[in-house]
């Protein structure tokens, strides 16, 4: 068989393509089970943290959320739970972002009065700018914050902001427009909640 | 000069012939990558992975590959590895392979492999390939990790997610945005061409006894 | 979800603020070496448009119909990659026929087109992002609009630099990156153009 010539160029090309999809195929069932979990405990870590429990390294992130939201709806607008003594609403929230959806849990006080915790899920947005909503110094400005009446996301140099009672935060340098779509999901989802509740309060 | 060897390979890799600041190839993919070091480093070691073993498949294979189909297989076999590199990085480091995005996935178009493969791998045995992949490989990983130090250090005070620079320093903006890369990476191509060149000259003067 | 981004912004935001080489750092290769002449810089600027439309479509296609039904995502990249390169050597099978002289023209770069991170980017920004098939064209068009236009500035830029004294280290990649820097920053002008929906 020549090595130029079109039969032997066929069956090369078509072992190839055979044992490149065969591996790859073996390696991505042999991983799905991990990325699944890794799915699982990462939207299981999201509602307790938005919750305000504190998930620490090697515990049993399962055994914790079970032991808070022991009646788990998965489609749920929101899940209620105790968290120290308080009752409060936990919510999971999708948005437009700059480029894509933002989607992430929202956790407030049963009187929808103050947020106990917010904690992104997925984004697409530009890494090192709209991307740092992921990050600690972003989402924890939003723990215990004041939002009887939503919350505004100041633009300029923002480095965190402080004051839980201001009912503001501050947005990402550079990043204007997905803070700006932070402060309009987190709202929208505040008035969800509010009319879900309705006269709870 | 045996152009061969492994240590004028690496010499010429890691600057006479320096992937990024003399050939200006590759830089698309991990350029946007730079305003963060984490996020460099492991970019830069999975193409250090997918240049390596991309070189010594092809190496081993250069004899059974039909000519007119080279370019695709080559192409097929680079997928390959950058498939398993994004596999292994959503399994076992999810956040990171989040941040990173598209950007793993464009390791595949990166010049710098595809310009090994063929102008190295093709023609040479499969430990030296290793070798030509690693050190291409490396010679791209520090000067972008030249650049993310900076753009990091100025950009958020923070240099692999630690805070470095006191809380009184305003950070640079700019640097987290696209055009810092753009004017350190020319800026770094001025210095290090400045450098070649002073070599060249003092190289061209007349030595005694040479 | 399919987020919800009027067409009609995205197709401004793909060309100006959020410009697939200025901002997205993609497509840069090819850009660097041909940016010399105005004339091969915008044909090549026509040939990036209309291959990323057409393979953002057929990749679009492919991915709904084909690859997120039968769980063949961590395949996508070889098959977006084959479906760019096809498409590749038939638009240069087509150009050789209708306008050899473009074709001369534009010599080894059509090949390269292939290998621009640029249309792979845009298939994987367009997967990642879960957009609508006319969210894709717009996305893909204006993106290669985008490219288009940063060229052809950079060629004419480049041409009168070619007068200007500068110094030894820098001719050639060093001040082209520069210049590209400066490009990129007067694109981040052009932000308060857009809200979000």
């Amino acid at each position: 068989m020549k090595k130029d010539g079109l039969i032997y160029t066929v069956i090369v090309s078509i072992l190839a393509a055979f044992l490149f999809v065969f591996l790859l195929s073996l390696a991505y069932g042999a991983t799905k089970g991990k990325v699944e979990e890794n799915q699982r405990l990462t939207e299981a870590k999201a509602y307790l943290t938005a919750a305000g429990v504190k998930v620490e390294e090697g515990v049993d992130v399962e055994q914790t959320f079970k032991s808070y939201f022991p009646k788990f709806k998965p489609k749920a607008a929101f899940q209620t739970t105790e968290v120290n003594g308080h009752s409060e609403v936990v919510s999971p929230f999708q948005g437009n972002g700059l480029w894509g959806t933002i989607s992430g849990v929202i956790g407030m006080t049963a009187d929808l009065k103050r947020i106990v915790g917010l904690e992104i899920v997925s984004h697409v947005e530009t890494p090192g700018l709209g991307g740092r909503i992921d990050e600690p110094w972003f989402k924890d400005q939003f723990k215990g914050e004041y939002a009887e009446n939503g919350i505004i996301v100041k633009h300029g140099a923002g480095g965190g902001d402080t004051d839980p009672d201001n009912g503001q935060v501050d947005g990402i340098t550079g990043a204007s427009r997905t803070s700006d779509a932070i402060q309009i999901i987190v709202n929208n989802q505040i008035d969800l909640l509010k009319k879900e509740l309705g006269g709870t309060n | 000069m045996n152009d061969d060897s492994p240590v004028q390979i690496l010499k010429n890799n890691i600057w006479y012939s320096n992937p990024i600041f003399i050939q200006i190839l590759g830089i698309c993919s991990t350029l946007a990558v730079t305003n963060n070091l984490t996020n460099t480093v492991i970019m830069t070691v999975g193409l250090i992975f997918v240049a390596a073993f991309t070189n010594l498949t092809v190496s081993l294979l250069k004899n059974l590959i039909p000519r007119k189909v080279r370019m695709i297989l080559q192409t097929l076999i680079i997928a390959f590895y950058v498939i398993i590199v994004d596999i292994l990085l959503r399994a076992y480091l999810p956040e990171v392979s989040k941040s990173l995005g598209p950007y793993v996935g464009l390791i595949i178009t990166n010049c710098i492999i595809m310009g090994r493969a063929e102008a190295f791998a093709q023609s040479h045995g499969p430990l030296l390939s290793v070798w030509d992949g690693v050190t291409s490989g490396l010679g791209y990983m520090w000067v972008l990790m030249i650049i993310a130090f900076v753009r990091e250090l100025m950009g958020f005070g923070t240099l692999f997610g630690i805070t470095v620079l006191p809380s009184g320093f305003t950070p640079w903006t700019i640097m987290v945005m696209a055009p810092s890369a753009f004017f350190l990476l020319g800026t770094f191509i001025w210095v290090a061409k400045t450098i070649i060149l002073k070599q060249k000259s003092s190289d061209m003067q007349p030595k005694g006894g040479k | 979800m399919v987020p919800g981004i009027n067409p009609v912004v995205l197709l401004f935001a793909s060309i100006f603020t959020s410009n697939i080489l200025l901002s997205n750092f993609l497509g840069m290769c090819s850009f660097i070496s041909i940016s010399k002449d105005m004339k091969s810089a915008s044909g090549l600027g026509l040939a990036v448009t209309v291959v990323l439309t057409i393979t953002a479509m057929l990749n679009w296609a492919l991915l709904q119909y084909v690859i997120i039904p039968l769980d063949l995502l961590y395949l996508r990249y070889i098959i977006f990659i084959i479906v760019i390169a096809a498409t590749v050597q038939i638009l240069e099978m087509v150009i050789d026929r209708v306008s050899p002289a473009l074709y001369m023209s534009l010599g080894i770069f059509l090949p390269l087109i292939t290998v621009n991170c640029a249309i792979l980017g845009v298939a994987l920004f367009m997967q990642i992002r879960n957009y609508s098939f006319i969210q894709t064209v717009v996305y893909a068009f204006g993106s290669g609009l985008g490219w288009w236009l940063a060229i052809v500035t950079l060629a004419a830029i480049q041409k009168k630099l070619v007068k200007a004294p500068v110094p030894a280290g820098l001719k050639g990649p060093g001040i082209t990156l520069i210049t590209i820097g400066f490009m990129a920053m007067a694109f981040i002008g052009f932000s308060g153009m857009l809200r979000v929906q």
